[in-house]
């Protein structure tokens, strides 16, 4: 099972962690994405690359990162401090 | 005297760290320049400041020493707080102090430019009608482009 965790408004619509299951073979990020819009209607914009950072193996990822079974993700929304 | 950075998840006194930031200050300082930066009150019952748990820290910490390397100052500090925060209560508070007045007043500038668009943290506006998550503003945005 991959562990992925939300923070921010993200978190409030999704919850704050999931498990998805994931083939061996894994799913790229821009197919987890989908998945997970899927599974939330009305959140898709909010999940999109343009909206939500995402993080796997502590490193930025981009769209076509592969995601396994055993990886954790996060999801950011945009950050703001001050 | 160097960058440093603090994530504190409770209230604080800008006036104490003022006097410890002033008690620390080397011979080479001419100029201390100081940011506070407050919840608005009117409608707004409070400001939750959600944080992460690794990262967060280390976004304060990269930011405080960027702007110790960019600018020719001689101690910069940064403390931002996370949690609820009351209206009135101060959020962020940034020091920097330097030879010359300039480089202070330009060094606080940049570390709340950035720290507004850079810094880790999820912000949701409390009021009596419910939450409200925000972001940078387009004047936030467009201010920390003045520095790239």
């Amino acid at each position: 099972m991959t562990r992925v965790s939300f923070y921010g408004l993200l978190a409030d619509a999704m919850g704050r962690h999931l498990e998805v299951e994931v083939p061996k073979g894994g799913v790229s990020l821009g197919g987890l994405r989908e998945r997970l819009a899927a599974e939330r209607l009305g959140m898709a914009g909010e999940l999109s690359a343009s909206r939500a950072k995402a993080w796997v193996r502590d490193t930025l990822a981009g769209e076509d990162d592969m995601i396994g079974p055993d990886d954790a993700v996060e999801f950011w929304p945009p950050v703001s401090g001050g | 005297m160097t960058a440093r950075a603090t994530l504190i998840d409770g209230p604080f006194s800008p006036e104490a760290l003022y006097r410890d930031f002033l008690a620390r200050l080397g011979e080479e300082a001419g100029a201390v320049v100081t940011f506070t930066g407050l919840v608005r009150g009117g409608d707004v019952t409070g400001l939750l400041l959600e944080h992460h748990p690794l990262r967060t820290a280390v976004s304060l910490e990269a930011i405080a020493a960027a702007g110790a390397a960019r600018f020719e100052v001689s101690g910069i500090e940064v403390v931002h707080r996370c949690g609820l925060i009351g209206p009135g209560e101060p959020i962020v508070w940034v020091a920097a102090a330097a030879p010359h007045r300039r480089a202070a007043f330009e060094a606080a500038d940049y570390l709340m430019d950035r720290l507004k668009t850079e810094a880790v943290f999820w912000k949701r506006e409390e009021a009596t009608g419910g939450g409200r998550w925000i972001e940078p503003t387009e004047a936030d945005r467009h201010a920390a482009t003045r520095w790239e």
